[in-house]
């Protein structure tokens, strides 16, 4: 385990019924750098993201933040944003109590949620659209409040699950920069999923290849792109 | 109602009813049939109100002061009785869906008993267990409270019909309901207090009010189950419906049509603000298709497979809440009807007048299963497999007979067909006798069965869709042969479905067939009137005996019903899978 790494999944095992969904996964995702999850559809990516999360739990392994072991806490205790790859936004609520929703069951006062949502707002730049409802809104719109309203309680740790598939091709590409300048502006350790290489080249600090619930290659965009470590992942690269 | 609208609208536009053969015949049958069965009839009631004369005289009629205490004990005892359904309907269809427990199929199972125990078996067994010696209501006179002949009592019998409306209507959406939803909150912080009530009660919401409205109107205008206990002391608790039936025992047909056209006109706007509601709603979901339809489970956030304590007290509060409103009332009419021992009961049941009784519910019933069937099929197959305009009327028309109560439902034939209606002489000119002899109870029992087989079969048709019958069409296949090979395979289940229904409901009809049958003992009496009789002559065994007919025929009905259901979730998992695999390739 490196010094910097914030997020630590050690020897970690999950299996849905007989399917082995992860199979001794052992990575790290540094502090304040966004790490990518990559690999294909079925892989086990977003089964390793919920177990971050809390959302599943594996059957054997440790999952650390910050040097302490969270396996037993449970997801609404771990301080982790979520952003769910069809955002799951309450339909029933407008934008402004959806990214205040958090701030809301944390108890807040009224004037502290309204700033902080008017804050939110500016950085994901929805000024005016506060008192709209989600089938009101673009995919892209509705992205960006998915992402205000998973940071809204200033966790320690984004999780993002396919962040981009929703989006139609001309605005993904525009959105990747944008996530990445925000999470850098943001500070916060980001891990998201994604099937596409070419969108984890661009975006991630640091890759995890995954193929059938097993870790194939770690290593930064040019390490993976100079020296695939196996066959899978030359292939992955170059043939998709 | 809405759904079967939603679901038209969803069918594919054509400007051509379509290339499948047999439009023509398939349109006639259908109009042909619901107006003579629906619409003629319920116009009676509108010809019957014109000939009160002057606005002011119906005016007078209908808000003296007998009716407006009668609407109110209606209105406020049904409420009473649908918001407590709605409650204990919700945590039931919670607990079905999300937690596995030993007896679960067992309640699930038995939801429907309400619909499958003829009302007036209810009635006399609910009055039986809360009366001042009944097992309940002993416990509660101890105490200085009585349940029977008070609005407690009728609340309770309003409870015990309506059961089934709330669960079954927010079941499916929980079933479907998307967890990552609730996953979204918990990672924001939320407790699972809080999840419930800000995220996953507005989803519900919608199917929630769609329940709430259908056990309300049905305890509007239920009858049965209630003038048992009732008690029926004028001005405290006199139902609406029953106001009609003592209209109708003194031969006052203009009054009691008055005071039906109120109830009527009630229903239906209580049934367009439900709707209307429902499609407010709607535009929050509209574009956003968040429904998964994959049910996860929300994984528990430790190893220790412990279940939660809030999990425990709810399976405990459905089952207790289903026990006391559904078996108890199960085990009185077994314990009445043999409390006099073997003999008794077996006199009682092969008496002739029970004899008799049970002859004339099996003449109804098989009529009403028979001509309901071949409508609903006709009719199912006409809105599914064409297009044209007015399709949505017709298919509002068919739901009508659903939201009319029974009494007004015999009401309205003695309008059409009794010495006063308006079709009394040519019948009786032709030595036909409809009221008060079997044709009548036949026709009143057709018209409340009447959109059962229908509703189950439309929405499986309309899901279906028709590619299948177009190119049997192209290939040159005639109407029937297309309905035999293709069409009727994917219904069939669903079918042998609306068949049970419409038994089970025809079986047990009470109001519309009290109303119409005369009560010639020996002549026109059903098996659940010959219980009334028997009850109101205070052979309380017979009464139960005979009962415990009804019952074991509603058992068997609702064994086969659950049977049915697996086969039709069955066969939906089928063919979702066969789409998912076609989609891959
Ligand atoms: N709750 C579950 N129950 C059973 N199988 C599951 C469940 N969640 C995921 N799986 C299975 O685990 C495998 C990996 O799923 P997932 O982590 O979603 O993959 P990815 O996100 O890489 O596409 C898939 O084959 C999926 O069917
Ligand atoms: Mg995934």
């Amino acid at each position: 385990m490196d010094n910097k790494d914030y997020v630590y999944l050690s020897h970690i095992n999950k299996s849905f019924n007989d399917f082995k969904a992860s199979c001794d996964v052992t990575f790290g995702a540094a502090k304040g750098a966004l790490t990518a999850l990559l690999g294909p559809s079925g892989s086990g990516k977003t089964t390793l993201l919920r177990m971050i999360g809390g959302l599943n739990h594996p059957d054997s392994g440790e999952i650390i933040i910050d040097g302490r072991v969270i396996n037993a806490l449970p997801a609404s205790k771990r301080g982790i944003g979520f952003v769910f790859q069809n955002y799951a936004l309450f339909r029933y609520m407008t934008v402004e109590q959806n990214i205040g929703f958090g701030l809301e069951v944390q108890k807040k006062s009224k004037e502290e949620i309204k700033k902080s949502v008017k804050e939110l707002l500016s950085i994901v730049s929805l000024e005016g659209l506060e008192k709209r409802y989600p089938h009101q809104l673009s995919g892209g719109q509705r992205q960006r409040v998915a992402f205000a309203r998973a940071i809204a309680n200033n966790p320690d740790v984004l999780l993002l699950d396919e962040p981009f598939a929703a989006i139609d091709a001309k605005v993904r590409r525009e959105l990747r920069s944008w996530l990445r300048d925000i999470v850098k502006q943001v500070g916060i350790t980001s891990i998201f999923v994604t099937h596409d290489q070419e969108e984890a080249m661009e975006v991630a600090d640091r890759i995890v290849i995954i193929n059938e619930g097993k870790i194939e290659q770690v290593g930064t965009p040019e390490e993976i792109k100079e020296h695939p470590a196996t066959d899978f992942v030359k292939d992955f690269i170059y043939l998709t | 109602m809405s759904d079967v609208r939603q679901e038209l609208k969803k069918i594919i536009k054509n400007d051509s009813p379509g290339v499948i053969p047999g439009f023509g015949l398939l349109l006639g049958i259908t109009l042909t049939m619901l107006t003579l069965i629906v619409l003629i009839p319920l116009a009676s009631l509108v010809i019957e109100t014109a000939q009160i004369g002057s606005l002011s005289d119906f005016i007078s009629i209908v808000t003296d002061k007998y009716m407006m205490a009668g609407y109110g004990v209606s209105l406020f005892c049904s409420f009473i009785a649908a918001v407590v359904n709605t409650v204990a309907g919700v945590i039931i269809a919670w607990v079905l869906v999300r937690y596995d427990f030993k007896w679960k199929s067992f309640l699930n199972g038995i939801i429907e008993l309400p619909f499958a125990i003829p009302t007036a078996v209810a009635g006399i067994a609910l009055t039986s267990l809360y009366c001042d010696t009944g097992w309940i209501g002993s416990l509660f006179t101890k105490i200085g409270i009585d349940i029977a002949y008070t609005k407690t009592g009728i609340i309770i019998a309003m409870i015990f019909v309506g059961i089934p409306f709330v669960v079954r209507s927010v079941q499916p959406v929980i079933e479907k309901f998307d967890v990552e939803y609730e996953e979204a909150a918990l990672s924001l912080g939320a407790s699972p207090a809080s999840t419930f009530f800000k995220v996953i009660l507005p989803e519900l919401f919608p199917s929630i009010l769609a329940g709430f409205g259908l056990a309300f109107a049905r305890g509007i205008g239920e009858y049965g189950s209630v003038v048992f206990i009732a008690g029926n002391i004028p001005l405290k608790t006199q139902i609406a419906p029953l106001l009609i039936m003592a209209q109708l025992q003194q031969y006052n047909y203009a009054k009691a049509t008055a005071i039906a056209l109120v109830l009527l006109v009630i229903s239906f706007a209580l049934m367009l603000a439900i709707n209307g509601l429902q499609l407010y709603m709607q535009r929050f979901t509209a574009g956003s298709d968040n429904m998964s339809g994959i049910s996860k489970k929300i994984e528990p956030f430790d190893d220790t497979g412990k279940r939660p304590a809030r999990e425990h007290t709810l399976i405990a509060v459905a089952s207790l809440f289903l026990f006391v409103m559904l078996i108890i009332p199960l085990l009185v009419v077994a314990t009445y009807a043999l409390r006099d021992g073997a003999a008794a009961y077996a006199e009682a049941i092969f008496d002739e007048y029970t004899l008799h009784a049970l002859k004339i519910t099996l003449i109804a019933t098989v009529f009403a299963v028979v001509i309901n069937t071949v409508f609903g099929v006709i009719a199912a197959v006409l809105l599914t497999k064409y297009t044209f305009p007015g399709r949505g009327i017709i298919a509002t028309l068919i739901d009508l007979p659903f939201s009319i109560s029974p009494v007004i439902a015999g009401l309205i034939f003695i309008l059409t067909f009794g010495t006063i209606g308006w079709a009394g002489p040519f019948f009786e000119r032709i030595g036909i006798k409809i009221v008060f002899a079997v044709p009548g109870i036949v026709l009143a029992t057709v018209f409340v069965t009447f959109p059962f087989v229908f509703r189950e079969i439309f929405p499986v048709l309309n899901a279906q869709g028709r590619h299948e019958e177009e190119a049997a069409a192209l290939m040159g296949a005639g109407g029937f042969t297309i309905f035999r090979k293709i069409t009727f395979p994917h219904m069939k289940w669903a079918f042998a479905y609306g068949i049970v229904l419409c038994a089970a409901r025809a079986m047990g009809e009470f109001g519309a067939v009290s109303v119409i049958s005369g009560h010639l003992r020996g002549k026109t009496n059903t098996l659940p009137l010959h219980v009334e009789i028997l009850y109101n002559e205070f052979n309380t065994s017979e009464a139960f005996a005979v009962s415990s007919i009804l019952v074991i025929m509603a058992l068997i009905i609702l064994i086969v019903r659950n049977v049915l259901e697996y086969r039709i979730k069955a066969n939906e998992q089928m063919i979702e899978e066969e789409r998912l695999a076609a989609d891959k390739e």
